[in-house]
C-alpha cells in the first residue's frame, strides 16, 4: 500500500513543517545535540563486573556454576541434570566453541538445528552483560534460537573474558562483528516466568523452567 | 474492540461495588509501585534517565519522517517488507492479507496492544483464522472475551478461582472434577495448550516495544517467552507498531529499556529482551522465512501535528495507571476501550474522538502522581487539562457545567461584585455551619455532599485574610 506511505509521510512532513527534503546529516548532529556526548545512565556498582554479573542473575533465579576449562563443561552439565529429572540427553547447539567439551559417556549428546526435540538445551552466549546479570545469545546455524526457549532445561555456556559491563559495550563490540544483526539477538535474565495469575511470580510460563549458567574462566 | 468509553459513569460505578476487582486492584498497588520504587531508588540518577529519554523521544518524533524512512531502508536491507498502514480498516487487511497468502490456519500472538487498537483478532476471525493470545495474561481474557484492563497486565482483573473456572470450561469442556487450584497448576496446563499451538502455528504476529532506525530492528519485551516462540516458529512472523515507537539508534534502545522494565514490573531487565531483524538469513537452521512490519498511523499524525505531540513519547510501561487513583478505583474496563488510566484518558479521545469519550478527561483529581513518574515525562495532568478546553470549546461539556461556568465567568470578571457576593455568601455558610462545622448537604452540589461533608467556612474569605496578613506583616 504505497499511497498509504506517502500519504503517512506527508502528513508527518506537514506536521513538522518540514520545507525541503531532510537531510541525515542534519539529524544527526541534532540527536547529539539533544542527548549529549556522554553516554546514558546506568547502574553503577562496587567491585568486579564478573561479581555483578553472577549476583544479578542470581537474582533473576538463574544459577551458575564456574569451571576451569571448555574441556571440564561437560562435567559441570552433567552435574546438574544429575540433581534434576532432566534425563541424560543432551542437545547442544552447534557452535565450534562447544566441539572443546568434554562429554561424560553417560549423557547423549545431539547436535541440534533447533529445539523443537530438545528437554536440555546447551546454547553458547556472545557476552554476558553484568549490569542486569543478563545472556547475549546471537541467534543462527551455530546457536539456533529456539534452542533457547523450547527446552525445560537451558543451560548457557559463557566465558568470563565475556563478560561486559553495561549495553554499550555489547552494542560497541557486535558491530564490530560480522553479521550483526542476526535475525534474533536475545537478552536472556533468567529463566521464564509469568506473574499473570494474581500477581504471583511463577517460573517456567513458556520458555525453560530454569537456566544455568556455565562459566568458563579464561 | 469498539470503544465504550461514553458509558463511563455507570461503569465505573459498577467497578466500584465488586469485590473481586477490588481485591485484584490492591494488588496492583502492592505489587507494581513497591517493586518500581525499589528499583528506581537503586539507580544512581534515574530523573537523569528519564530527561534522557524524554529528550531522544522529542529529537525522534521532530524527525520522524527521516527515522522512518532509515527504518524501512534498513528492514529491507535485512530482507524483511514494510506496510503502512493509515487506519484500522487498512492494519485489519495488510494482516489478513499476508495470512491468506500464508495459507495459514493457526495464528499465534504475543501481546500487542497496537493490535488490540486495530481489532487484529476480530479481523482475522473473520477471516476463518484460528487466532491464539500466547501471554497468559492475553490468553486468560481471550478466552472470557474480554478486553484487557492494564496495558502489561491484561488480566489482573481475573481471580484464581475465575481462571480456573474459564480453563475448566474451555480446556476440559467443564468436566473436571477437581479443579485446578494453585498458580503453578493453571500456568502449567495453560503452558502445555499452548505449546501445541506454538508448534502448529503457520503466523506468528507480536507487536514491539521499540524500532531502531539504524538497524531496521524492533525489541520485544517479555517475561514468559512467549513473544520468543511466536516469532520464532511459524514460517512468517508478522509484527505491528504505532510510528511513534521508533528511536534513532541502539544506545537510545538501551536508555528506553532501562526505563521501560523498571516503570513497568520493577524490574532492572525483563527474562526476555529480544532484538529481532529481518527473516531467517540463508544459513540459519530455525527462524521464519518471511519477515512483516506493519507501520500503523491511526491518528498519530494528527497528534504530532498540534499541543498533543508529548503523548506520543509514550512507552507503554503502564507507571501512569499503577500510581493513579482513579485506576485503583475503578480498574481498567471502566475506560471502556484498550488504553486505560491517565494515558488512556489522553489518548482514547484523540484517537477514537471527543464526542464519545466526554467523562475521560474529567476522571482525574490533577493530583500529578502519573506525570511524577511516567519514564518519558509526559504531562499528562497538563493534557487532560487540554483536553477539557478542547471539549469547552467544541461544546461538549455538559450544559450545567457550561452554564454554572458561565455565571462564574460573569461575577469574577465585576471583581467588585464577586467580592462582596463572596463576602456575605461565606459569612453566612460560617454562621449556619458554625455548631456542627460542617455541612451533610448543599443545594447545587448534591454531587459533592453525596460522598462526603463539606466543612463549613471560616466566616471570611480568602483575599480578606490575605489582605489583613499582609497588613499585619507590614
Ligand atoms: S504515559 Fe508515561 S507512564 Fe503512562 S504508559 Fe505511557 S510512558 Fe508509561
Amino acid at each position: 500500500m504505497s499511497d498509504a506511505r506517502e500519504r503517512i509521510l506527508g502528513r508527518i512532513r506537514t506536521a513538522l513543517g518540514r520545507e525541503g527534503p531532510p537531510d541525515a546529516e542534519a539529524t544527526r548532529s541534532a540527536r547529539q545535540a539533544a542527548v549529549g556526548d556522554g553516554p546514558s545512565q546506568r547502574p553503577e556498582w562496587q567491585g568486579d563486573d564478573l561479581a555483578r554479573f553472577q549476583q544479578c542473575l542470581e537474582a533473576a533465579a538463574g544459577t551458575w556454576v564456574a569451571v576451569p576449562s571448555m574441556a571440564e563443561v561437560g562435567r559441570a552439565v552433567a552435574d546438574y541434570l544429575a540433581e534434576r529429572p532432566a534425563g541424560t540427553a543432551v542437545h547442544r547447539a552447534p557452535d565450534p566453541a562447544l566441539d572443546a567439551v568434554d562429554w561424560p559417556d553417560h549423557l547423549t549428546v545431539e547436535t541440534a538445528r533447533d529445539g523443537r526435540a530438545a528437554l536440555v538445551g546447551v546454547s553458547r552466549a556472545l557476552a554476558g552483560m553484568a549490569e542486569t546479570g543478563s545472556l547475549a545469545l546471537a541467534s543462527g546455524p551455530d546457536n539456533p534460537a529456539t534452542l533457547a526457549f523450547l527446552p525445560d532445561y537451558h543451560i548457557i555456556v559463557l566465558r568470563t573474558a565475556d563478560v561486559v559491563p553495561w549495553f554499550e559495550d555489547i552494542w560497541a563490540r557486535m558491530r564490530q562483528t560480522d553479521g550483526f544483526p542476526p535475525r534474533s539477538f536475545n537478552f536472556i535474565t533468567g529463566p521464564s516466568r509469568t506473574a499473570d495469575v494474581e500477581q504471583t511470580l511463577q517460573l517456567g510460563a513458556h520458555g525453560p523452567r530454569s537456566l544455568h549458567v556455565v562459566l568458563v574462566e579464561t | 474492540m469498539e470503544s465504550r468509553a461514553q458509558y463511563f459513569k455507570p461503569a465505573a460505578r459498577e467497578a466500584l461495588h465488586n469485590p473481586d476487582l477490588q481485591q485484584a486492584l490492591a494488588n496492583v498497588q502492592a505489587g507494581f509501585v513497591g517493586k518500581r520504587k525499589f528499583v528506581v531508588d537503586r539507580f544512581p540518577d534515574f530523573e537523569g534517565l528519564r530527561e534522557r529519554g524524554r529528550r531522544i523521544k522529542d529529537h525522534t518524533l521532530a524527525n520522524l519522517d527521516v527515522y522512518l524512512e532509515q527504518f524501512e531502508a534498513q528492514v529491507h536491507a535485512a530482507g524483511g517488507h514494510v506496510h503502512w498502514a493509515g487506519t484500522q480498516d487498512e492494519a485489519q487487511k495488510i494482516v489478513t492479507d499476508i495470512c491468506r497468502q500464508a495459507d495459514a490456519r493457526i495464528v499465534t500472538k504475543g501481546k500487542t496492544m497496537a493490535g488490540e487498537e486495530v481489532e487484529l483478532n476480530e479481523a482475522l476471525e473473520a477471516a476463518g483464522v484460528e487466532t491464539v493470545e500466547t501471554d497468559l495474561g492475553e490468553y486468560i481474557i481471550q478466552l472470557a472475551h474480554e478486553p484487557p484492563s492494564h496495558i502489561i497486565a491484561p488480566a489482573i482483573h481475573k481471580t484464581r478461582q475465575q481462571i480456573s473456572d474459564l480453563f475448566n470450561e474451555h480446556h476440559h469442556r467443564g468436566t473436571l472434577k477437581d479443579k485446578l487450584r494453585e498458580v503453578p497448576e493453571l500456568v502449567d496446563e495453560a503452558r502445555g495448550i499452548l505449546r501445541q499451538k506454538f508448534l502448529s502455528a503457520d503466523v506468528g504476529i507480536t507487536g514491539a516495544n521499540c524500532l531502531v532506525a539504524e538497524t531496521g530492528s524492533l525489541f520485544l519485551v517479555t517475561n514468559e517467552g512467549n513473544g520468543d516462540l511466536t516469532h520464532s516458529l511459524p514460517r512468517v512472523h508478522v509484527a505491528i507498531a504505532g510510528i511513534e515507537k521508533l528511536v534513532p539508534t541502539l544506545e537510545d534502545a538501551a536508555t528506553q529499556l532501562r526505563l521501560l522494565a523498571r516503570s513497568a514490573t520493577g524490574q532492572d531487565m525483563t527474562a526476555y529482551t529480544t532484538m529481532v531483524t529481518g527473516p531467517r538469513r540463508a544459513p540459519d537452521t530455525d527462524g521464519p522465512e518471511e519477515f512483516h512490519i506493519v507501520l500503523l498511523d491511526n491518528g498519530r499524525t494528527r497528534m504530532l501535528e498540534g499541543r498533543f505531540r508529548e503523548m506520543l513519547r509514550c512507552i507503554r510501561c503502564g507507571a501512569c495507571m499503577n500510581h493513579c487513583p482513579v485506576y485503583s478505583a475503578i480498574g481498567g474496563h471502566a475506560y471502556g476501550w484498550v488504553y486505560p488510566g491517565p494515558m488512556g484518558s489522553v489518548l482514547t479521545p484523540l484517537i477514537v474522538g471527543l464526542d464519545r469519550t466526554r467523562d475521560l478527561p474529567n476522571a482525574c483529581t490533577l493530583n500529578g502522581r502519573c506525570q511524577s513518574v511516567c519514564p518519558v515525562k509526559i504531562p499528562l495532568p497538563d493534557l487532560l487539562r487540554d483536553l477539557r478546553e478542547e471539549q469547552y470549546q467544541h461544546n461538549l461539556t455538559p450544559r450545567t457545567t457550561r452554564w454554572g461556568l458561565a455565571v462564574w465567568a460573569w461575577f469574577a470578571r465585576r471583581p467588585r461584585l464577586y467580592n462582596a457576593l463572596a463576602r456575605a455568601g461565606i459569612g453566612a455558610m460560617g454562621r449556619i455551619g458554625r455548631r456542627k462545622g460542617r455541612f451533610r448537604h448543599l443545594p447545587l452540589a448534591g454531587g459533592w455532599t453525596a460522598g462526603r461533608d463539606f466543612p463549613a467556612p471560616q466566616r471570611t474569605t480568602f483575599q480578606a485574610a490575605w489582605r489583613q496578613q499582609r497588613g499585619a506583616n507590614r
